[in-house]
């Protein structure tokens, strides 16, 4: 019915509203409800760098030397004024050293240009990605980039990547700001995504999506850094892409089904208007040596982020995908207000899909429940894999607090639990030595961060890659709290 | 009326072309290439029938360029720094300008060139001067 839509339009409308009065009000009911809930620390704010040795509790590794680059959020309030999504948050990047078995840790701001001049000018000016702000306008996509996806350091380099625009360069050893990265002179201020592939040459495969512009356009990047092929492909009602998979012929993205709306003043989060109703999610496959689009698959309509891993299996493709039911986009601004997310609203499982050409059917086995944040062993990215690494959330709030990993042949699972007050970071599976060729994907180590909520502490988490359940073998704890991040890499020594 | 008073009064309409607009350019990279500026005085002819174009040589900081001789009235003006001196603004693959630019009044546009009324300057006869900002 017509109404009820423009009412729910309305609703989220003012749940985003554009004055400063609400952006306050978010603010207040935030801080009210950290009061009670210090579980709600990983959404509060963060001022300044940080720098510190941890404790290390258990025995690091003595073949585990390397850094461990990550990212995420850090400023959410400025000028009395809290942002209302959580992907908003302006970057602070950060740094985890491991060397003969002791940690230090650094982490700072990304010094974009929006994050330099809302500081100087002591609040908000530019629009977020789920907070309407018009003080200042934004000229191009790097006017408002944030910066605070994912660390990847690549060719002895580091970048800051945020899908809205170009990577950032930050040093490898401090983190100070470098500036943009400009690829090539064409691909100035393009849409760089947080999840690019690495290729088993030492390239790398990455994407990028504009808000309404329907294009979808794909980089092939060597070891050297150089841009080696791209194209634009149209595509149909594209909206929100924040990852995709490689297997060794395809490029696969997955499309949930929202409408761009032309709504003035609304953020992009508040454009995005969920059609699963009528429309279904698309599984887009692009062939590697054409760069053009082989073929699309329909599947029942749900929400999705990231991936595990992709293979080319026959004449079918496999990959996991974590996909959520609904709209799993909008509830991510709850705990920005103070208000919990429950496991059981648009809940999420970690699934296996396989793409038949011959039929243009898509199947389903579905690998694990409430999950996110899958990852696979590096040396076997677009091969065949057979684990996979999730977090779990095993109470009724959507807190992620298990780490699990996955047998993708028989569906087994190696499971630790953290606790309560324990709030888990994306973990990476690390091989044991830089590895060339077959190497069990179990032969080395998982290495996360947990927010330890009640002793408002992050650790560093390593275990045994072949034995989660037997818990860390090692935690380096913090005497601080850092902000919570979304991803990062480890590179080795 | 007598040729005296004819030449007095064409005298005293001669200020009216007499305007100066100068433009001062901050936030210019580099010295590299020139900053190139195109003016209009239209909604028609904006963005496609300038009523005079210059250029400047670009250094680090503030350029500023004087534009003489101008009819008081409604102007906007777009600037860029040509920084690899080919001669017209260079675009990225989805065709957004790669080139430092900006329009009078700092006027941004929705998806492109802002509007007119939007970019828009009133030139009076005794001169005006207008800062914009590439970054």
């Amino acid at each position: 019915m017509t109404n009820r839509r423009q009412f729910l339009s309305f609703a989220t409308m003012s749940l985003a509203s554009t004055s400063a009065l609400a952006d306050s009000l978010t603010y207040e009911a935030f801080h009210h409800a950290l009061d009670q809930n210090a579980r709600l620390l990983a959404y509060a704010d963060h001022t300044g760098d940080v720098a510190g040795g941890a404790t290390v509790l258990g025995r690091l590794p003595a073949d585990l030397n390397g850094v461990f680059y990550r990212n995420g959020p850090g400023r959410f309030e400025l000028g009395g004024e809290r942002y209302h999504h959580w992907f908003d948050g302006d970057g602070f990047a950060q740094r985890w050293q491991i060397r003969d078995g002791k940690v230090s840790h650094i982490g700072r701001f990304v010094a974009t240009q929006k994050f330099e001049e809302e500081s100087k000018a002591g609040r908000f000016l530019y629009p977020a990605f789920g907070t309407w702000l018009d003080r200042k306008p934004l000229k191009n996509n790097d006017t408002g980039n944030v910066a605070n996806t994912n660390l990847l350091p690549f060719n002895g380099r580091v970048y800051a990547l945020w899908e809205g625009g170009s990577a950032t360069e930050v040093d490898p050893q401090t983190l100070a700001t470098r500036g943009i990265k400009t690829w090539r002179p064409d691909l100035k201020a393009m849409p760089f995504s947080a999840h690019p592939k690495m290729d088993p040459d030492g390239g790398l495969w990455n994407f990028g999506t504009a808000p309404g512009a329907n294009q979808l356009v794909i980089y092939r990047l060597n070891a050297a850094g150089e841009v080696t092929r791209t194209a634009m492909i149209p595509v149909p009602q594209l909206n929100m892409v924040h990852d995709f998979v490689v297997s060794g012929r395809h490029l696969i993205f997955m499309v949930a089904p929202y409408n761009m709306t032309n709504a003035a003043e609304a953020s992009f989060a508040d454009r995005m208007q969920w059609a699963g109703d009528k429309q279904p999610l698309r599984a887009l496959v692009i062939s590697k040596d054409t760069l053009e689009l082989r073929q699309v698959f329909e599947l029942p309509a749900r929400s999705v982020f990231h991936f595990g891993n992709a293979y080319d299996d026959g004449a079918v493709t496999r990959f996991d995908v974590v996909l959520h039911e609904g709209d799993a986009l909008r509830k991510v601004g709850l705990p920005m207000r103070g208000a919990p997310r429950m496991a059981s609203e648009n809940p999420s499982s970690t699934v296996q899909i396989t793409l038949d050409y011959a039929s243009g059917q898509a199947r389903e086995a579905r690998l694990f429940g409430v999950s996110e944040f899958p990852r696979v062993m590096p040396q076997v990215v677009s091969a065949r894999h057979r684990k996979l690494l999730v977090l779990g959330a095993s109470g009724r709030e959507l807190i992620l607090d298990s780490v699990n990993l996955i047998d993708t042949d028989s569906g087994k699972t190696d499971s630790y639990a953290f606790g309560p007050g324990w709030q888990v970071e994306e973990h990476v599976l690390v091989p044991r030595v830089p590895s060339r060729g077959a190497r069990s994907e179990t032969d080395g180590y998982v290495v996360g961060v947990a927010q330890d909520t009640r002793r408002a502490q992050s650790v560093l988490t390593v275990f045994d890659a072949h034995n989660i359940k037997a818990g860390p073998i090692a935690l380096a704890r913090l005497p601080y709290r850092a902000p919570v991040c979304f991803h990062g890499n480890f590179l080795a020594a | 009326m007598n040729k005296l008073m004819l030449a007095l009064l064409f005298a005293a309409t001669l200020p009216a072309y007499a305007a100066d607009l100068t433009i001062r350019i901050d936030g210019v990279a580099s010295a590299d290439g020139d900053i190139k500026i195109a003016l209009y005085n239209s909604a028609d002819g904006f963005l496609s029938k300038s009523v005079r174009g210059l250029q400047a040589p670009a250094h680090s900081g503030t350029v500023e360029v004087k534009v003489a001789d101008l009819p008081p009235g409604d102007y906007a003006f777009a600037v860029y720094h040509d920084a690899n001196g080919n001669g017209k603004m260079d675009r990225n693959m989805v065709g957004m300008p790669t080139e430092d630019y900006a329009f009078s009044n700092n006027a941004v546009g929705k998806r492109g060139a802002p509007r007119y009324e939007d970019a828009r300057i009133v030139l009076p006869a005794d001169g005006a001067v207008a800062t914009v900002n590439l970054r």
